[in-house]
């Protein structure tokens, strides 16, 4: 039989049990008598001596019937309760996946100790749910049984950045039902999520130091990198910092004085013959911004041709000549991009390149100048893009109009302006109008829509390359690989690559695609929200939610009108061996 | 009175007490009847031959008897002197001590019967024209108390001397024949023997009334208390038991007990008067069954 106290704030009724003892052990003040008989008294038992105002405990009824009494007054105000048998609870435990919660890892785990105690005594029956606070994750545990949940938080990885914790909240709300609890264990109190769950931090204030951004850059022909250290604290902060090579050589570690809230730059060339290095910093408690690896990035190279006239060709190199990894003609027998310049709609589905962009041409005196109204579209090519202001050459109806499997970008009016054309052979991105008759060159946009297009061109380039990503960061691999791909951390033996993400913790990996390299990458932690520490704070309080599970689950004890009358039976013999009553 | 702790009763108490004794002593005297008495002549038959009326014996003439007592009409008869003897009447001796020691007035109740005691045995006797000694044991020393003191009521108690352990009952200048009547509660740890010994020397008789109050028969000590000596500032701190106080009854009990014991043996007239209740109620509920007192007119 389960008891539970409904109010434990009734225990500190035990301690009346010490102030008791202490006052029996205290001597009453002794009253003056003037008497005459003095010598008739016997030799006191217990005999007081001057100026004493403690002694030894002394037995007595009074003193044991005051014990009971206070042991009787505790049980009435902790209201013991006890769980009916056929009780069950619904408990979700979500626990914060992001990053900052790995330097609190041990005090989450004990604090899922505390929670499967707390919840567990509550009803007979408890069912178990665990999983992460990201959105997409599975569950980590659902069931009954304490132990394999707790085995189960070995697969929590607190990894990612700062997200929002709101939907995984609500999925593990539908998963116990109304009546189910939702605990999420975060470190760091965010209010918005209060209505959500029951929330419970873990942590404390800490003082953190760790690399915030690199960057790599080339310098009178040689690869450079640069680094900034931060330091997260409100106290100045030392620490040692040294470097990696991938052939295992490592420099000597040097000392970093950084101030209070503030950031330190290192920096320096690769080493020859090292295409990556690894930034190491002395560890502390939050340790993915003490791991920087950085890579000398090589861009996939993107072939392009153009067809059309000397001018068009002249204007497109132009605009992509800034674009890194861009050459023109085919590279290793492949072209990757054509842009073409068109008259006839029909050409479009016939181009042979597997992206493509076509521009339409006109007449430099067919139709006139306009500045047409445009409207972008949800897409991630010009997401964020405006392209208000463009002036081009207006015909009564624009050229090469699009199919209706093409997705349209941008709208002038009512009408297709720029699209995204589906060929057998891959997409084509069709302007509807002749560049060299409007003002695009001068349009950002258009720059970025290009970039952004080209980059999904170079996407599908198996060519090896290098590149730095962010943990977590899709890797742009190549779309319908001949064999899957594998990666490789470090020396270790290659694993399948499960999701084309960058590894999870940052490492210097490669990812391979039938025995060859095909992409050399370091995954480096970026998100700075995760790494200031100061605003983590432990608190746990489930007494709200606890007392509804009672209200549900318990019992009331039925023996209370039995302790009442018991405590006023105490309190009249205690009343009795006192002596008052004569 | 030694003790700066007790408070002497006021003249007020004297006079309360004095007006309840003369009460009481119109009902109740000292138990004069119980005896016969020498000394001076008085209202009362002596034990020896004097000039009453009430005739005795006869006796041959001795040289120097009063020839006013010869009998005539038998020496006309036989010619020989004899002499007519008739029954003394004397006046009562009567010597009062009284214990002044602080525990007689230690509560109001007590003082105020031990006035009334001394009161009342004073009244009894001036009723019978006896002739009274009256005397305050007060320290170590043995004082007289003047008639009209005793009358207006008007006794100075007052004393620098410590009190002994015991009252000097020894000291008292105690009559031969006379009736003494001792008015002490007794509450001193000497033997009873050894005192009743002194107040039954002289071939007399002696009356003891030993005032009580029921506070000191049964108290409510329970718990830690200061109990302090009414006489001589002596002082213990006891926690106090039930079965603690039980054994202090005991021994209250006991002590009185051989009191009792002791005037038996040596035919002395004890009796214990309680402070509470008034003075007739007491001395006929306690001292009238140990014939200490009397009813007048009986």
């Amino acid at each position: 039989m389960n008891i539970f106290l409904a109010n434990q704030w009734g225990l500190l009724g035990l301690l009346a049990i010490p102030a008791i003892i202490a006052i029996h052990c205290f001597q009453r003040q002794a009253r003056p008598l003037l008497i005459s008989t003095l010598f008739l008294m016997p030799k006191p038992q217990s005999e007081s001596r001057s100026g004493r105002r403690w002694e030894f405990w002394r037995n007595s009824w009074a003193f044991w019937m005051q014990i009971l009494a206070a042991l009787l007054l505790t049980i009435l105000l902790a209201q013991p309760r006890i769980i009916k048998d056929d009780s069950t609870a619904q408990v979700a435990i979500v626990l914060d996946a992001s990053a900052s919660m790995s330097a609190f890892r041990d005090s989450a785990t004990q604090t899922v100790n505390h929670i499967l105690g707390d919840t567990s005594r509550l009803a007979s029956n408890t069912t178990w749910l665990v999983r992460d606070s990201l959105a997409t994750s599975q569950r980590l545990y659902h069931g009954e049984d304490a132990n394999l949940l707790r085995q189960s938080l070995e697969a929590w990885q607190p990894t990612h950045g700062t997200h929002d914790a709101a939907s995984a909240l609500r999925a593990a709300q539908t998963a116990v039902g109304r009546e189910g609890r939702v605990i999420f264990i975060t470190d760091e109190a965010n209010p918005a999520l209060e209505s959500l769950a029951e929330v419970v931090t873990v942590g404390e204030p800490l003082a953190n130091v760790g690399f915030t951004g690199v960057r790599t850059d080339q310098r009178d022909g040689q690869p450079i990198w640069q680094a900034i250290i931060r330091n997260y604290s409100d106290t100045p902060q030392q620490r040692k910092w040294w470097i990696e090579g991938t052939s295992g050589t490592q420099t000597e570690p040097q000392n970093l004085s950084i101030p209070a809230n503030g950031v330190r730059r290192v920096g320096g060339a690769f080493p020859e013959e090292e295409s990556a290095i690894s930034l190491r910093l002395e560890g502390d408690a939050f340790t993915f911004d003490d791991h920087a690896p950085i890579v000398h990035p090589r861009p996939r190279p993107v072939a392009y041709i153009i067809r059309g006239e000397q001018s068009f060709a002249e204007w497109i190199r132009k605009a992509v000549a800034r674009i890194p990894g861009i050459q023109y003609g085919a590279v290793d027998g492949q072209t990757d991009l054509g842009v073409h310049s068109l008259t006839s709609p029909e050409r479009l589905t016939t181009l042979p390149q597997p992206y493509a962009i076509a521009f339409a041409k006109q007449g430099a005196d067919v139709g006139s100048l306009s500045a047409p109204q445009s409207f972008v579209e949800a897409h991630p090519l010009v997401e964020g893009l405006t392209f208000n202001g463009l002036v081009i050459q207006r015909e009564d109806e624009l050229p090469l109009p699009p199919s209706d499997n093409a997705v349209v970008l941008v709208w002038s009016a009512n009408e297709p302006l720029i699209y995204l054309e589906s060929t057998a052979q891959g997409r084509v991105l069709v302007f509807r109008f002749d560049p060299a008759q409007s003002n695009l060159d001068r349009l950002p946009a258009y720059v970025i829509l290009l970039n952004r297009f080209i980059a999904t061109a170079r996407q599908q380039r198996r060519s090896p390359w290098r590149e730095n990503f962010e943990t977590h960061q899709a890797l742009p691999l190549p779309s319908n690989p001949i064999q899957p791909y594998t990666i490789q951390h470090n020396q270790t033996e290659p694993l399948p690559l499960k999701t084309w993400n960058a590894p999870t913790k940052p490492t210097l990996f490669t990812v391979i695609h039938g025995g060859d390299d095909l992409l050399q990458g370091a995954a480096r932690f970026a998100d700075i929200r995760e790494a200031d520490l100061r605003q983590a704070r432990t608190a746990y309080d489930l007494t709200t939610g606890n007392n509804k599970v009672i209200r549900q689950n318990l019992e009331d004890d039925l023996l209370t009108p039995l302790w009442a009358l018991l405590l006023i039976g105490t309190m009249l013999a205690n009343y009795h061996f006192t002596g008052r009553n004569t | 009175m030694t003790s700066a702790t007790i408070q002497l009763p006021a003249h007020e108490v004297h006079r309360q007490a004095l007006k309840s004794a003369e009460s009481a002593a119109r009902m109740i005297q000292l138990a004069f009847r119980r005896d016969n008495w020498r000394g001076q002549s008085g209202n009362w038959a002596g034990m020896g031959i004097g000039s009453s009326i009430d005739f005795q014996d006869h006796r041959q003439y001795i040289p120097g008897d009063d020839p006013r007592y010869i009998n005539w009409q038998a020496y006309a008869r036989t010619g020989n002197y004899s002499m007519k003897l008739y029954r003394e009447e004397v006046s009562p001796q009567v010597d009062l001590a009284f214990d002044a020691s602080a525990s007689m007035f230690v509560t109001p109740e007590k003082a105020l019967r031990a006035l009334e005691l001394l009161y009342f045995a004073a009244h009894s006797t001036f009723q019978i024209n006896a002739q009274l000694k009256a005397f305050q044991l007060i320290g170590s020393q043995v004082k007289q108390i003047t008639t009209d003191a005793l009358r207006s009521g008007q006794i100075d108690f007052s004393s620098t001397e410590a009190t002994p352990l015991t009252p000097h009952f020894d000291r008292v200048p105690w009559r031969q024949q006379s009736l003494r009547v001792i008015i002490s509660d007794l509450l001193f740890p000497s033997a009873p023997d050894a005192v009743v010994n002194v107040l039954s020397s002289g071939r007399t008789r002696c009356i003891v009334f030993a005032p009580w109050t029921e506070q000191e028969a049964n108290p409510d000590w329970l718990g830690n208390v200061e109990l302090i000596d009414c006489e001589r500032d002596a002082r213990q701190t006891h926690n106090l038991s039930a079965h603690e106080l039980e054994s202090y009854r005991q021994r209250y009990r006991s002590h009185f007990a051989a009191w009792s014991d002791a005037c038996r043996r040596r035919s002395l007239d004890f009796a214990r008067v309680k402070s509470e209740g008034s003075l007739t109620q007491a001395l006929t509920r306690e001292a009238l069954g140990s014939q200490a007192v009397e009813v007048i007119g009986k």
